[in-house]
């Protein structure tokens, strides 16, 4: 029962929770990008995210209990990334159908790099972004209840439970920095005397309240892999009060803070723009300074020097047209017999690793046979 | 949780860069569950209380329980407390004890393990260790309680189980030696009888009585038995050492006990050692009494002595130990070696007005020759070696 529980939460739960999470951190950054070119909505990198992390974790859950090792693991990984390019694609495609299939088509085939088109790369950034993270963080959660050798205890170890606290704060700093730069034009970013924003952002909300209480539970595996380990006796229902304690705590700390004069603050905010505004007079000055006293010596230098004559002006030479070549009949023919090949080939790929990642994958596979619609079309 | 707090100032800094509230918010947020946490923390750690109880003294084969309460006064409840206390090999397996409570605020919890008292001997339970944290990993606390002692006393066997004569004092009731009185010790009075000597006469009692009263004395001679216990680590084989040392220390404490307990006689010991909880080489010696706290207080040096080298030799420490004694008394000797500067030394003795025995830690029967020696120097020897064997000697 208990195990049947912690395979649903690290299968689909953990996976969900980190996708959402990254999808936190990065719809500011698609909203930045956004700006200058038109790409992904809040809700498709939301989905993409929680898609890809529910990908990556199940992906790592099968590798370990298969104890897939090198070429194994390597295919595994490679028809693993090309599925997950085929679905960002035909995922693209479906949310933003081109005008002319006939054209885009024909396009792939003059230029195969034309598929991976910004909107793609774009949502395949997104995808990898949160595919790697949900593998990262499902492999450190695995590794909490990993026994650790003294001799990998060196100076430069850093325990899982480090790094998903590690990785927490630094999403936690872009997302910051990301959600800032959304909300200020970069002009006004050095502005310290411009209004200050006072709106609850919602994505920064849920993304540091999740991430604490995901810790919490990460500390609790942690300590309690390491009573197992030790065999100590753990009585009492610790887990389900962890939980608990955990989010009184949350609950506590963000009542202080709402009720308690955070808003104050503002003021020391000004003294910090002030002391900061200071220090960057200071350097400016200081660097201006070493600036003339490098320039200086250099003037003096050059104007010390002989004068060299100038160098002749020339015109560069208009370039050679090369005679085009004259037509073959059988042109039309072998553009075709090119074209056909691509698609083969294209197809071909697709069709493989499409396969292949259902063999991978027998329950995806059963229960995509289950489903009504395949039902349908195989009865058709 | 390592560097937390430089990833607060940066979440500040980034606050105050980007000049939106709710990044202070947020960052108010952190900082409160860090104060929260560690504050949570330290109150849970002035609260708890950890004690142990359990029964300091043991005698071999006891079954004791250990009992450890650990008390959360605080209203605050504690989420984890890791408990780990080291036990003496001897006496439990594995030698610690590692438990992980939660408790409520105002919560206790009673653990309890328990000790089986296969080996005599002093032994420290503990320190017993609690180490308790927050929920985040950003506050951690032991708590160190200081080891307490348990002594377990030597196994006590029947004499019939070691093969030595019930009456005590061994060799005393066939020798021909007179009763002696103690005059410093008085038991009542009686008529005075013909021939009594009249340093005798009890005068105030005679004055008040009317009529001529004596002391009654306390017979002196024969009824307190001395057990010299040679605990030198050179004096026992080396091949079955431990359990030389063993038998010679049950042969010791099983004599005490016999003596003391159904024979009311006045026994004592006397033997050098390392002590095992001064752990430094200690002269036990407790001369001849018969109380039962007594006794306690032999079977108690014998559960801490433990066999040592470069201990003063023992033919001399019976000497030296001999001064202290009364006139008759029973010396019984136990050692695994009886060489010719013992057998002087018993001889001696035994010249001195002591009733002389000794038991030899030795498989089998006595040596021929020493056998041999000792018939002629009229001094009982007695070969133990364990209880199976003890029935036919």
């Amino acid at each position: 029962m208990i195990s049947s529980n912690h395979r649903y939460l690290s299968l689909f739960i953990h996976p969900l929770l980190i996708g959402a999470m990254v999808g936190c951190v990065l719809t500011p950054i698609v909203d930045i990008i956004r700006t200058f070119v038109s790409t992904w909505d809040s809700l498709s990198v939301f989905t993409l995210c929680a898609l890809a992390a529910l990908e990556g974790s199940y992906a790592h859950h099968l590798i370990r209990a298969r104890e897939l090792r090198g070429w194994d693991a390597l295919r595994f990984r490679v028809i693993e990334i090309g599925m997950i390019v085929i679905v960002i694609k035909v995922i693209s495609l479906l949310i933003y159908p081109p005008p002319n299939i006939i054209a885009l088509l024909v396009s792939w085939t003059n230029n195969p790099f034309s598929i991976f088109d910004p909107q793609t790369i774009i949502g395949l950034v997104i995808a990898f972004t949160a595919w790697h993270t949900a593998t990262t963080t499902a492999e450190d959660i695995a590794d909490l209840s990993r026994f650790v050798f003294p001799n990998e205890m060196s100076g430069s170890y850093i325990s899982p439970l480090q790094r998903l606290n590690e990785r927490y704060f630094l999403s936690g700093g872009i997302l910051l920095a990301a959600t800032g730069v959304n909300y200020t034009p970069l002009a006004e970013l050095i502005s310290l005397t411009r209004p200050t924003l006072s709106n609850v952002i919602l994505n920064v909300l849920i993304y540091f309240v999740l991430g604490l209480v995901l810790l919490g539970q990460a500390r609790y595996t942690a300590l309690s892999a390491d009573w197992k380990m030790r065999e100590i006796k753990v009585s009492g229902d610790i887990e389900n009060r962890w939980l608990r304690y955990s989010l009184i705590l949350v609950f506590i700390a963000g009542a202080a803070v709402i009720f308690l004069p955070t808003r104050y603050a503002l003021s020391l905010l000004d003294l910090i723009n002030t002391v900061i505004a200071v220090m960057f007079g200071i350097v400016f000055i200081f660097s201006q300074i070493i600036a003339v006293l490098i320039a200086i010596p250099l003037t003096l230098l050059i104007m010390f020097m002989p004068k060299l004559p100038p160098l002749p002006f020339a015109l560069p030479l208009p370039p050679v047209r090369l005679p085009t070549p004259p037509a073959t009949p059988s042109s039309d023919w072998t553009e075709f017999l090119r074209s056909l090949i691509f698609w083969a080939m294209l197809i071909g790929v697709a069709f493989y690793i499409v396969v292949n990642y259902l063999r991978e994958r027998p329950e995806l596979l059963a229960v995509l046979r289950s489903s009504k619609v395949i039902r349908v079309l195989r009865g058709w | 949780m390592r560097h937390f707090l430089p990833y607060l100032l940066i979440l500040f800094l980034l606050a105050a860069l980007l000049r939106i509230d709710f990044f202070f918010i947020i960052a108010y947020f952190f900082f409160a569950i860090y104060l929260l946490s560690r504050g949570w923390i330290n109150r849970i750690e002035r609260g708890l209380r950890v004690s142990r109880r359990f029964s300091s003294r043991a005698f071999f084969g006891d079954k004791v329980n250990v009992e450890i309460n650990v008390i959360n006064d605080s209203w605050l409840p504690a989420p984890w407390i890791e408990l780990r206390e080291s036990l003496p090999i001897e006496l439990a397996t594995p030698s610690f004890f590692q438990q992980v409570v939660s408790l409520h605020g105002r919560g206790r919890r009673q653990l309890n393990y328990t000790l089986y008292c296969h080996h005599r001997g002093y032994y420290s339970l503990g320190p017993l260790q609690a180490h308790t944290g927050d929920l985040l990993g950003l506050a951690d606390k032991e708590l160190k309680r200081n080891a307490e002692y348990i002594i377990v006393y030597p196994r006590l066997v029947s004499m019939q189980q070691l093969g030595l004569p019930t009456r005590s004092p061994l060799a005393i009731l066939k020798t021909p030696t007179p009763l002696f009185e103690d005059s410093s010790r008085v038991i009542g009075v009686r008529e005075y009888q013909r021939g009594d000597s009249p340093r005798k006469i009890h005068w105030t009692a005679s004055a008040s009585a009317g009529q001529i009263l004596v002391k009654n004395y306390q017979p002196a001679i024969a009824r307190e038995t001395l057990i010299a216990l040679d605990l030198d680590y050179a004096s026992y084989p080396m091949r079955h050492r431990y359990s030389a040392i063993e038998m010679a220390i049950t042969v010791a404490a099983s004599i005490a006990n016999h003596t003391i307990v159904h024979q009311h006689l006045p026994t004592g010991i006397a033997t050098e050692a390392r002590d095992a909880a001064s752990k430094s080489v200690t002269r036990f010696f407790f001369p001849p009494r018969s109380e039962r706290s007594h006794l306690a207080h032999i079977l108690e040096s014998l559960a801490r002595a433990q066999a040592v080298e470069g201990v003063t030799p023992f033919a001399e420490m019976l000497r030296r130990e001999s001064v202290h004694l009364s006139w008759g008394t029973t010396l019984l000797v136990i050692t695994a070696r009886a060489d010719e500067s013992l057998l002087k030394t018993l001889a001696y003795l035994q010249r001195s007005g002591f009733a002389v025995a000794l038991i030899v830690i030795h498989f089998g029967r006595v040596p021929l020759d020493l056998q041999a020696k000792a018939d002629v120097l009229g001094i009982k020897v007695y070969a133990v070696w364990d209880d199976v064997d003890l029935g036919s000697i």
